[in-house]
C-alpha cells in the first residue's frame, strides 16, 4: 500500500524524465597551497613571532659535539647576546643570559653558510647539496599568456573542464546513457567513455564515486553529475564531436561562463579553493 | 583567489565605521585617556604604552613583534562584523533580540572591553562602565557568573540557607552587602563571613546589580533580612525572626546602593534590629533576599516579626527571589551593649550543650 | 684468600710515574662517554635553564592580543560555517539525485549505489605544495592497453 501511495505521488508531483545523461565534473586540483588573505598571512606572521620568543633555548651542544669543527662554525655565524657588565647601564634592562641566550627576547639562530667558491660552474653547483634553494614562481607562463585550455594555469586553484557547444554556450561535457536493455552501462562508466570519446584515450582520470553528485534537470532531460579528478595526460579536443572548444576554469570563471540559473545548481558542487 | 582575496586594510566607507562616529554614540564606549586609545587604535608610540608609569619601565617595555600590524586588520575585520550587526539591529522590533543584537555589535569593541577589564566593576564610574548599556551588563553577568555567582551559591548551600529560609534560588542580579564604615569593617562582605556585633550593630547597605532588561522606572525590589537560627524553646526547635524589612524600593542600573538615604519611613516594614545573638546558641546565619514585586506592597498583609514565616510571606506578595546574601554573627562580649542602644531585654545565657 | 688479592691489586695499582710539564693528566668531564651522551641527550629534554623569561604584556598590548585571538576564531569559525553548509548541500544534491535516479531506471541506481570498500585514493595525485615542482603536469600519459 505504501509503495502505490509512493508511485501516485511519484506521478503527480514531477513527470519522470525520459531523456538521461551523465555530465562530468573534471576536476584538477590545486598544485600550491591556496593564496591566504591578508588577515591569515598577518596573523601566522604574528603567531611564529610569539613562539620564536617563547621558545627553548636552542640547545646547540646537542646538535656540534664539543671542539669539532662544526661547532666551530656554528658558534661563529651566532651573533652573541650583549653580557653584564659592572657599572654599565642598560637601558633596555640588565642582560639576563643563559646558556648564551638573551632570555628576555626571541633566539635567533642562523645556520652557518658553507664557504661557496665563485669560481664553480653551474654543472659543479647542481650537485652542491648547500646551494642556495631556488622556487618556482607560483604564476605560471600560461597565468601571464592568459591560456584558458592549460592545465598549468591558477596553480592555487582547482580547475574545472568546460566545454564550449557550436551553439555557443559553455557547459560541463555531458554524453548520453542509453535506457535499453542490454547496452545499459552505469553513470560513471559512460561519464568516463564519452570523456575518452571526446577528449582522446590519453587521459588518466579518477572518478570519486559511482554515485552521482547531482541532478541538473531540464525538462525531459536529467542530467547526473559525477565527480572526477584528472591525474595525468592532457584533454585535446577530439574532431567531429558536437563541441568546437574547451577551457580549464576556477569556480569564479565559471560563473561569468554559464547563466545564472544553471550555476545556482552547481555552485556548491564546485570547490572555493 | 579572486573570492580570498578580501581586502579587510582597504580604507572602509565611513558607513561601516561604526566604532569610530561618537556624535550618536554613548560616551563610555570609548576609552577616557586620549594617550591610552590612540595607543590602542593606532600603534604603541615610540616612548612606550602610557598605562605603563615609570619612564625607565616603559622604555625598557617591548610589544610583541608585528601586534600593531595585525592588530590594525582584525579592528577592521571586528568592525565590519559589527556593522553588519548594527544593520541589522535597525531593522529588528523584537526587544529581546534588539538587546542581544546591541550586545553582538559592542563585545568585541577593544574600547569598551579595556574599559570593563581595567576598572572598578562594582562601584562602577558611569563614565567607563555605563550599566545603562546592555553591552556592559553582558559583560558584567559574565563577570559575576565566574566567581561571585558560583561562591553565593556555594555559601547559601553548605550554610544551608537554602532551604532553610526560602527553597531555592535562581541568581539573577548581584547582591552586596557592606556596613557603615563608622562600625570598623570598611569593604563589601563576601558571603558568609562571620561579622563582630559592633561591626552589624548599624543598618547595612545594600547594592542590587541588575543584569537583566528590566523597567527600571516601574520596577519594585523588596529586601528581607532574616535570621532562621533563633531558638525557640516552647518547640524545642529554632524559629525565623525577621531583622529589617523594605518594600516598594526602586534602582537604577548604575545608581543602586540602597541606604537609609533612598527610602521613606512607609517604606521600611520592619526596622533595623542588629544581631545580638545569646550566648551558647552557636552562629546565626543573617540571610539577605532580594525580590522583584509584581506589584506595590499592600498594608493589608500582617507578619508576625518574632515567628516569621518568610514562605508563607513571599508567597501571599507573590515575590520573585532573584537574588541573596548572607553573613553569620555570634555571641561577644559587645552584645549587651547593642542591646542597651537598641533597648532590648538582656539576653538569655544557654548550656553550652542543648539537651 | 683475602689479603693476597689485595695484595695483587697492590701490585698493579702502583705504575711508575714520569712528570711531564703542561700535560693533562686528567681529561676534563669525569663521565665516560656513553655517560656524558645520556647526561646531555636528557639535558635537551629538561627545562633547566632553557626557557625564556616570562612574557609580560602591557595593558593596551593584552587588549590588542585579546582581540586579535577573537577576531581569529571568528574568522575561522566562518570558514566551518561555510564549508559545512556547503557539505550539507551537497549531501542533499547527491541524495536528491539517487531519488530521481530510483524512479527513472532501478538498474542504473543499483550501479550507481554499489559499494566502494577497498577503493583507494590514486598515489599519483599530488598534495599541493608551497611553490610547484619543475614539471608541473604530466602530459606523456598513455593509454594502458
Amino acid at each position: 500500500m505504501s509503495f502505490l501511495h509512493l508511485f501516485r505521488r511519484g506521478m503527480a508531483t514531477t513527470a519522470i524524465p525520459q531523456t538521461v545523461k551523465t555530465g562530468l565534473l573534471l576536476s584538477r586540483i590545486p598544485i600550491v597551497t591556496q593564496e591566504l588573505t591578508t588577515l591569515e598571512k598577518q596573523y601566522y606572521e604574528y603567531q611564529s613571532e610569539l613562539e620564536r620568543r617563547l621558545m627553548w633555548t636552542f640547545p646547540q651542544y646537542f646538535y656540534f659535539k664539543r671542539g669539532t669543527l662544526a661547532e666551530r662554525r656554528f658558534l661563529a655565524a651566532q651573533k652573541g647576546p650583549i653580557s653584564k657588565q659592572p657599572g654599565v647601564w642598560f637601558p633596555k634592562g640588565v642582560p639576563d643570559i643563559k646558556h648564551n641566550r638573551e632570555r628576555s627576547q626571541k633566539q635567533d639562530v642562523r645556520l652557518a653558510k658553507e664557504s661557496v667558491s665563485s669560481s664553480s660552474s653551474d654543472a659543479m653547483d647542481a650537485e652542491d647539496v648547500s646551494r642556495p634553494i631556488v622556487v618556482n614562481s607560483r604564476i605560471t607562463e600560461a597565468d601571464r599568456t592568459g591560456d584558458l585550455n592549460s592545465l598549468e594555469r591558477k596553480l592555487s586553484r582547482t580547475l574545472y573542464l568546460l566545454v564550449k557547444h557550436t551553439k555557443g554556450d559553455w557547459m560541463f561535457p555531458a554524453f548520453p546513457v542509453s535506457l535499453e536493455q542490454g547496452s545499459k552501462k552505469p553513470l560513471h562508466i559512460t561519464a568516463e567513455e564519452g570523456l575518452r570519446a571526446l577528449g582522446g584515450q590519453n587521459i588518466n582520470t579518477w572518478t570519486v564515486s559511482n554515485t552521482p553528485a547531482g541532478v541538473l534537470q531540464n525538462g525531459d532531460t536529467a542530467e547526473f553529475l559525477i565527480k572526477s579528478h584528472i591525474v595525468a595526460g592532457k584533454f585535446e579536443l577530439q574532431k567531429g564531436s558536437e563541441y568546437d572548444g574547451y577551457a580549464w576554469l576556477t569556480k569564479d570563471e565559471i560563473k561569468d561562463h554559464l547563466d545564472e540559473a544553471h550555476y545556482k545548481e552547481v555552485d556548491f558542487l564546485l570547490s572555493d579553493v | 583567489m579572486f573570492r580570498r582575496s578580501f581586502h579587510y586594510s582597504r580604507t572602509i566607507r565611513s558607513s561601516t565605521k561604526v566604532w569610530a562616529n561618537f556624535s550618536s554614540r554613548p560616551e563610555s564606549l570609548s576609552i577616557a585617556s586620549e594617550p591610552i586609545r590612540k595607543c590602542i587604535l593606532e600603534g604603541t608610540p615610540k616612548q612606550g604604552p602610557p598605562t605603563i608609569g615609570r619612564r625607565s619601565n616603559r622604555i625598557k617595555y617591548t610589544s610583541p613583534a608585528k601586534i600593531d600590524e595585525v592588530f590594525a586588520t582584525c579592528y577592521d575585520f571586528l568592525q565590519l562584523q559589527a556593522a553588519a550587526k548594527y544593520a541589522e539591529l535597525s531593522q529588528e522590533q523584537d526587544p529581546k533580540k534588539r538587546t542581544e543584537l546591541a550586545v553582538e555589535a559592542e563585545m568585541n569593541n577593544p574600547e569598551v572591553l579595556y574599559n570593563f577589564q581595567f576598572s572598578e566593576k562594582r562601584e562602577n564610574n558611569p563614565r567607563l562602565i555605563d550599566y545603562n548599556l546592555p553591552v556592559y551588563r553582558h559583560l558584567g553577568r559574565k563577570h559575576w557568573e565566574s566567581y561571585g555567582q558560583m561562591l553565593l551559591m556555594q555559601r547559601l548551600e553548605t550554610l544551608a540557607v537554602i532551604p532553610d529560609t526560602l527553597p531555592t534560588l535562581v541568581p539573577r542580579a548581584d547582591v552586596s552587602i557592606r556596613f557603615p564604615f563608622s562600625t570598623g569593617v570598611n569593604r563589601w562582605i563576601e558571603p558568609g563571613d562571620i561579622l563582630s556585633s559592633n561591626a552589624t550593630s548599624m543598618a547595612p547597605t545594600i547594592k542590587i546589580q541588575e543584569f537583566d532588561d528590566v523597567n527600571t522606572e516601574k520596577q519594585l525590589y523588596t529586601i528581607l533580612i532574616v535570621n532562621p537560627d533563633e531558638p525557640d524553646l516552647a518547640s524545642d526547635s529554632f524559629k525565623t525572626t525577621l531583622s529589617y524589612g523594605l518594600v516598594d524600593l526602586k534602582v537604577k542600573y548604575n545608581d543602586n546602593i540602597i541606604d537609609p538615604r533612598k527610602f521613606s519611613k512607609e517604606q521600611v516594614i520592619a526596622n533595623y534590629l542588629p544581631p545580638v545573638p545569646e550566648k551558647n546558641t552557636g552562629k546565626h546565619r543573617y540571610s539577605v533576599w532580594v525580590f522583584r514585586q509584581k506589584y506595590p506592597y499592600s498594608n493589608e498583609i500582617t507578619f508576625d516579626r518574632e515567628n516569621f514565616n518568610i514562605r508563607e510571606f513571599v508567597k501571599k506578595q507573590k515575590l520573585d527571589p532573584i537574588g541573596a546574601h548572607v553573613w553569620r554573627s555570634e555571641w561577644d562580649s559587645n552584645v549587651a551593649n547593642i542591646r542597651d542602644k537598641y533597648g532590648l531585654a538582656p539576653g538569655r545565657v544557654f548550656h553550652r550543650v542543648r539537651r | 684468600m683475602f689479603p693476597q688479592s689485595l695484595r695483587a691489586k697492590k701490585s698493579i695499582s702502583q705504575p711508575m710515574v714520569n712528570f711531564v710539564r703542561g700535560k693533562r693528566t686528567k681529561s676534563k668531564g669525569s663521565l665516560s662517554p656513553v655517560a656524558q651522551r645520556v647526561v646531555t641527550q636528557l639535558s635537551v629534554m629538561s627545562a633547566s635553564r632553557k626557557q625564556p623569561k616570562l612574557l609580560k604584556l602591557s595593558r593596551e598590548d593584552l587588549i590588542k592580543h585579546q582581540m586579535i585571538q577573537k577576531c581569529w576564531s571568528m574568522h575561522q569559525e566562518q570558514l566551518r560555517t561555510k564549508r559545512n553548509d556547503q557539505l550539507r548541500n551537497q549531501y542533499k544534491s547527491a541524495h536528491n539525485a539517487m531519488d530521481l535516479l530510483k524512479q527513472i531506471d532501478s538498474e542504473l541506481y543499483a550501479a550507481a549505489n554499489e559499494s566502494e570498500a577497498g577503493k583507494r585514493f590514486p598515489t599519483e595525485l599530488r598534495i599541493p605544495t608551497n611553490y610547484p615542482p619543475k614539471k608541473i603536469w604530466y602530459y606523456e600519459y598513455k593509454k594502458k592497453e
